[in-house]
C-alpha cells in the first residue's frame, strides 16, 4: 500500500498558488510562470501511473516543475544567452578578467538572502495550504492580492466583520505554524 | 466583533481585532489610539501585536506570491477538461 495517493481534482486548489511561488521566484515572470505551473499540472497528469506513492503529491508535482524550470532556461540559453557571454567576453582590455569577476563576494549577503525569502515564501504557502480552504483563499486575496475588502465580502457574500474574524483566525493558525516549521529551525 | 465606539478602554479581543485591521490600513485614527493605550499596561496585547506585526513583514515584505485568480479560473477550467479526458 502506497504512503501517499494522487488526488488531480484537488490539485490547482491545493499546490497552484505553491508552485506559482515557487516558480516566480526563479523565472520573475508571471506569464511564464503561470504556463509553466500548467504544463506541470498536465504533465502530472498525463505520468500519473509513474507515482509510487513514496513523496507527496506536492513533492512529486514539485520535482516535475523543476524539470520544466529546468527546460525553460535551457531553451532561452541555446538561442540567447551563448552569444552574450561570447560578446562580453572577447574585447582585448577585459580579457583575463572574467574569473575575477566570477568570484563570490564574501561581502555580498543578496543571494544567501534571496534564497532565505525563497524558502520562507515556500513555508508560508505550506502553511497556508493547512488552513481551512475558504480561510486561506480570504487570507490571499487580502493579505497577498491586496483587494479592498468589500471586493471579497461580496465575492465570498459575507459581512465585513465575518471577513475580520476570518482574517484573525487566519493569521493566528499561520503565525502558529510559522513559529513551529521556520522559527524553531 | 464590534468595538464600542464610545468606551476609551477596550478588551483584548477588541485589541486583536483593531490589530488585525490595522495591519491593512483599515483602522481609525480613535480605534488605533485605543489599541495603543491598551498597548501600554496589557501584556497579552503587546504579545499579539509584535507577532502580528512580524507576520506581515513576513508576507508583505518577503514578496510572497500566489496565482492571479482569472489565471487560477482558466487554469482550472482547462485543467477540468483534460482530467476528464483521462477519466
Amino acid at each position: 500500500m502506497p504512503k501517499h495517493q494522487l488526488d488531480p481534482n484537488k490539485w490547482i486548489d491545493s499546490y497552484a498558488d505553491y508552485l506559482f511561488n515557487y516558480t516566480i521566484t526563479r523565472v520573475s515572470d508571471r506569464d511564464i510562470a503561470d504556463d509553466l505551473v500548467q504544463e506541470t499540472f498536465f504533465s502530472g497528469l498525463k505520468s500519473a501511473a509513474n507515482f509510487k506513492g513514496e513523496a507527496s503529491e506536492r513533492t512529486w508535482l514539485v520535482s516535475i516543475l523543476k524539470r520544466k524550470i529546468i527546460d525553460h532556461y535551457r531553451k532561452i540559453n541555446s538561442t540567447k544567452g551563448k552569444a552574450e557571454v561570447r560578446i562580453n567576453y572577447s574585447e582585448g582590455e577585459s580579457e583575463g578578467d572574467w574569473l575575477e569577476e566570477r568570484v563570490a563576494d564574501p561581502y555580498d549577503r543578496n543571494a544567501e538572502s534571496t534564497l532565505e525569502n525563497k524558502e520562507l515564501g515556500l513555508a508560508i504557502h505550506h502553511c497556508l495550504e493547512k488552513l481551512p480552504q475558504k480561510q486561506a483563499e480570504i487570507f490571499k486575496m487580502k493579505t497577498i492580492q491586496n483587494f479592498d475588502t468589500e471586493a471579497i465580502c461580496n465575492e465570498f457574500d459575507i459581512s465585513a466583520s465575518n471577513l475580520w474574524v476570518i482574517i484573525h483566525r487566519a493569521r493566528t493558525a499561520l503565525a502558529g505554524c510559522l513559529d513551529e516549521t521556520w522559527f524553531k529551525q | 466583533m464590534k468595538v464600542g465606539k464610545n468606551t476609551l478602554f477596550i478588551n483584548c479581543d477588541e485589541a486583536k481585532y483593531i490589530c488585525d485591521k490595522s495591519q491593512y490600513n483599515e483602522s481609525t485614527w480613535w480605534e488605533r489610539f485605543r489599541l495603543n493605550l491598551r498597548y501600554i499596561y496589557c501584556t497579552i496585547t503587546r504579545a499579539y501585536v509584535k507577532r502580528n506585526e512580524k507576520l506581515s513583514e513576513l508576507v508583505t515584505d518577503q514578496k510572497v506570491d500566489c496565482m492571479e485568480n482569472k489565471s487560477k479560473a482558466d487554469l482550472k477550467s482547462k485543467f477540468e477538461q483534460e482530467l476528464k479526458k483521462h477519466q
